[in-house]
């Protein structure tokens, strides 16, 4: 452990972990709403979308976040857009568009430079691709997520228990939906480097559904997820650094650690 | 001035409503007066929730006007029981406390009033023991007192109840329709009620809206008993 701490005299070490913990964060607070929605597959569709826009970028040599972001985020309303139109076969809208997009990625590295180190960076993550840029925008990511949470709370958990009683109800539950959308499809960009396109749909999906389990509300859900999320994602990076993982794949093990231990504890009443 | 010049709450003209490319409803007209029980009845596919959709605003009419005179926030809707979701970690105080909220731009935490209005919907539907349970963890009846709750925090002024009973044994279905009926004697409330069970629209309903007949029918429920024949 005392090596860790160490190590976080380097700077590509304490930014992996200001990133890490604030991304898990968002993603922890986003993943409850998903979770309980039935939405859960839209990270994982926003990150195979996000391998493709990273691939474009690599294609195009354009910095990478300028092509990530604006196609994130476009998938994400467009997955938005057909789950509340398809109903129940969104999940098959979402399956359609994740594989297209990993295809079109895998295409298009393929006709232009090959499976080189960025892209398999980008699909597995990479602590060391943490910049001083990605600090700033993780913070301001981070901020306006807790700050849109904290104000909506109330109307996410109204909108995420009856959706058709909040519609009744004159909600603007569309419009709410689409913020959760973007919020995810930033949080999704900004995370999919250090824990990979393939593996960052497990920030979102696996402290919501260990909080699921221990909570007996939906207020001990949220700081649940949280909690667990961020100590998932420390103790995650701490064993990549230790025996030189892959850090996304780390990260995920714990949370599936975490996840089969909440099985043992009895369900709330 | 919650009302029409007539005593009217809700004013449904001349509406039709089509849902997949198929008319379901067709130039229906109603109004739903101060503090009556209004019973929607029709076999299944009459379109009884297709209307009320339209009424809640959750499907756009084709054709005619359905007018709220009360206002959104002052209108309530319960729903038959959907049991598909039991382990959501909402506590029963939670769901009621979310039907204080209304449209619109609103602080975000809850008011000492709305949590005062959640506590008297409580009291009223006897509820205040299970506060703080998780919903999955109560039975059909008492799930469906939380969410009538969650309607009656609102203050509503209209209530709009799609098949609440169905799904309940007839013990619960009978103390529903008790509360319903109390309801509207002590706060007035004005009440349409999409229902099957004519032993209550005999019972408690002022007038019946019947749908899928030629022409639709629309009046006193004694003479919509007559029409039936006394007939089950």
């Amino acid at each position: 452990m005392g090596a860790f701490f160490e190590a976080l005299q380097f700077p590509f070490m304490y930014r992996a972990l200001i990133v890490g913990v604030l991304v898990s964060l968002c993603a922890a607070l986003l993943g409850v709403v998903l979770v309980l929605k039935h939405y859960s597959l839209i990270g994982h569709g926003l990150g195979e979308v996000g391998f493709a826009s990273l691939a474009l970028a690599v294609a195009l040599d354009l910095p990478p976040m300028t092509v990530a972001i604006p196609l994130v985020v476009i998938a994400s309303f467009l997955i938005m857009y057909v789950s509340q139109r398809a109903g129940s076969s969104g999940e098959i809208a979402i399956a359609i568009l994740s594989t297209a997009a990993l295809s079109a990625g895998v295409l298009i590295t393929s006709v232009s430079k090959g499976f080189n180190i960025d892209v398999s960076g980008y699909m597995f993550g990479s602590i060391l691709a943490m910049t001083k840029t990605d600090v700033y925008l993780s913070a301001g990511l981070s901020a306006l997520v807790l700050l849109l949470y904290g104000l909506l709370f109330n109307r996410l958990f109204a909108i995420t228990y009856d959706e058709v009683n909040a519609r009744a109800t004159g909600i603007n539950v569309t419009m709410y939906q689409f913020v959760i959308s973007f919020l995810t499809a930033i949080t999704v960009v900004l995370g999919m480097r250090m824990m990979g396109t393939m593996l960052i749909s497990s920030l979102i999906i696996f402290p919501a559904i260990t909080a699921k389990r221990l909570a007996g509300s939906f207020k001990a859900m949220t700081i649940t997820a949280a909690v667990v999320s961020v100590i998932c994602f420390a103790i995650g990076l701490c064993i990549s650094f230790l025996w030189s993982l892959p850090t996304g794949a780390s990260v995920v093990g714990v949370n599936l650690v975490a996840l089969l231990l909440s099985r043992l504890v009895p369900a709330k009443n | 001035m919650n009302r029409n010049e007539n005593g009217a709450v809700l004013s449904v003209k001349d509406v039709t409503l089509a849902y997949g490319g198929r008319t379901v409803v067709e130039n229906v007209s109603f109004e739903l007066m101060k503090g009556e029980i209004l019973c929607l009845v029709g076999a299944n596919g009459s379109g009884k929730s297709t209307l009320i959709k339209g009424i809640l605003g959750l499907m756009p009419a084709a054709k005619g006007k359905i007018e709220l005179h009360c206002g959104r926030d002052k209108l309530a809707y319960l729903a038959q029981l959907n049991t598909t979701d039991r382990d959501f970690p909402a506590t029963v105080k939670e769901i009621v406390l979310s039907g204080t909220q209304t449209p619109g731009w609103r602080l975000p935490f809850y008011t000492r009033e709305n949590r005062e209005r959640a506590a008297e919907a409580m009291k009223l539907l006897r509820i205040e023991e299970f506060a703080d349970r998780r919903i999955g963890n109560l039975s059909g009846g008492q799930q469906q007192r939380v969410l009538l709750a969650r309607a009656i925090a609102r203050r509503p002024e209209v209530l709009v109840l799609d098949e609440p009973c169905s799904a309940l044994d007839p013990a619960i279905t009978g103390e529903l329709y008790g509360l319903f009926d109390s309801l509207r004697d002590s706060l007035g409330l004005s009440i349409l009620i999409s229902t099957h069970d004519w032993d209550y629209v005999s019972r408690s309903g002022d007038r019946v809206l019947e749908l899928h007949q030629e022409p639709e029918f629309l009046g006193e429920t004694g003479e919509w008993l007559k029409r039936k024949g006394g007939a089950r």
